[in-house]
């Protein structure tokens, strides 16, 4: 039985997010202590065939993040459309129906949340574009749970106002372009 | 060591120590037990109650719901999930359409217990297929859930007319034969769902962490309620569905409910899709 992994590595976005991730997964590296968990705004009636686009970029294999699943590492977890995805504090997942927020579901707020509490300054959270400012609300949350907060540069989004909402907000420790992602990413890693 | 439990040694927020409290405060004043329930969405629906009582943190709050029992429908509603959606995850109601209502069809009487309600969107959904089917006459919905909040805006079938365009188009997908528009009138900004679609619905407050069996039911729905329960309560309630079912009949749970299929399979068939097939053994 996998248990959950002690590092972990939310990238969240919007529009324009998924280019952004085709720049960073290649370069991700595939570590049993830490899961990447994947967050982007969809369709909610997606049937679950987004993360297949992801398949074919990462060298990290592809899941989706499945209620009661622990965040395992070696993978790379896809929230699923249509659902709030939550960590609890045992780094399982967990998912809800509560209301949108933010307009959106699954929201990055909710899930930074939670996966705050859960990894504290073992979590690194990544905003990249997107035409909303979903996640910012739960940056100083992660801030001040000592974690890592990595921020698309406004100028590299195809949609700047995720990544300046969140740059607005809190402290953030890195704004750079996503080529350099995955190497800050690295670099931050233990 | 490789791999470890994230965060184990970490001294807890005080914040989840007032979740913990809030649940035990509310067990031993209301009798309602929240402990089965995971966490992580729990904390936002009270941190969110809180905000909307204008309390300034959990621990206040617990402080007023012991002083003012009047409060208690207010927090158990909120700390509910009120809406789902109507045909959400329309495959799913085809197969009962194409499926599960078919094969049901020979019993002389059709009892469907909804366990979680909600705002009743799947128990409109269900009826307007039953319908269809030409089996609403002769059949009854429970549809129960913990909150008499949540049970009054059930009863009401008024949503908000931004859903509508997508109600219709899940419809359509779930096979649905007529118009969506058909079961249905716009009023005050919302739709309403007709009346008579409600003629086989009975409301009742049934909660899932402490009642029993109160029906023998050839359909037992409870979709994405599952997702808020930890294991033990998954389990007591999955225990609480077989004895409820008839042999051959279907349980219905959500798309991406996690169930043990070793305690499952105890008693059930897995059919995918949530969909399950009561054993004869």
């Amino acid at each position: 039985m996998a248990i959950a992994a002690r590092n972990a590595v939310v990238l969240a976005g919007s529009s324009g997010a998924i280019a952004a991730l085709g720049r960073i997964l290649p370069k991700l590296p595939v570590r049993a202590d830490t899961a990447f968990i994947v967050l982007m705004h969809l369709p909610e009636h997606d049937p679950g065939t987004w993360p297949e686009g992801l398949r074919r970029r990462s060298p990290v294999p592809v899941v989706e993040a499945a209620d009661r699943a622990p965040a395992s590492g070696r993978h790379l977890h896809a929230a699923p459309a249509g659902y709030h995805l939550l960590v609890e504090a045992d780094g399982t997942f967990a998912l809800s129906l509560d209301a949108r927020e933010s307009y959106v579901r699954p929201s990055a707020d909710v899930l930074l949340d939670s996966a705050a509490d859960c990894w504290r300054e073992r979590l690194c959270a990544v905003i990249l574009s997107g035409a909303n400012g979903d996640g910012a609300r739960a940056l100083p949350r992660v801030h001040s749970h000592g974690g890592h907060i990595i921020v698309q540069e406004p100028e590299d989004a195809a949609f700047r106002a995720m990544p300046e909402a969140a740059i607005a907000t809190v402290a953030v420790d890195r704004v750079v372009a996503a080529d350099r992602i995955a190497g800050e990413v690295i670099a931050w890693l233990p | 060591m490789t791999e470890a439990v994230p965060d184990d040694t970490a001294p807890p927020d005080a914040e989840d120590v007032e979740v913990e409290l809030f649940i035990e405060a509310l067990r031993r004043a209301h009798g309602y037990d929240y402990s089965g329930y995971l966490r992580a969405s729990f904390k936002r629906r009270l941190q969110a109650l809180a905000a909307r009582k204008q309390a300034p943190d959990i621990s206040s709050l617990i402080g007023r719901m012991l002083r003012d029992p009047a409060m208690l429908p207010e927090i158990i509603s909120g700390l509910s999930v009120p809406h789902s959606g109507m045909f959400r995850d329309p495959g799913v109601f085809a197969r009962l359409r194409g499926e599960v209502l078919p094969a049901l069809a020979s019993h002389p009487r059709l009892t469907v217990w909804h366990a979680g309600c909600a705002g009743g969107e799947e128990a409109y959904s269900l009826a307007i297929v039953l319908h269809e089917l030409g089996l609403i006459r002769r059949s009854r919905i429970y549809a129960t859930d913990i909150s008499d909040g949540i049970l009054a805006l059930a009863r009401e079938g008024i949503y908000p007319l931004r859903e509508a365009r997508q109600y219709a188009e899940n419809y359509l997908a779930a096979g649905g034969a007529a118009s969506f528009s058909d079961y249905m009138h716009a009023q005050y900004g919302g739709i309403k769902m007709h009346d008579w679609l409600r003629a086989p619905m009975t409301f009742a407050t049934h909660n899932l962490t402490v009642d029993g069996v109160f029906v023998e039911a050839q359909l037992v729905l409870c979709r994405n309620v599952f997702i808020y329960f930890d294991a033990a309560l998954r389990r007591r309630a999955l225990q609480l569905f077989a004895d409820s079912l008839v042999r051959g009949g279907y349980l219905l749970l959500g798309l991406r409910e996690a169930v043990d299929r070793e305690l499952v399979t105890r008693w059930f068939e897995p059919l995918g899709d949530g969909l399950y097939r009561r054993l004869s053994s």
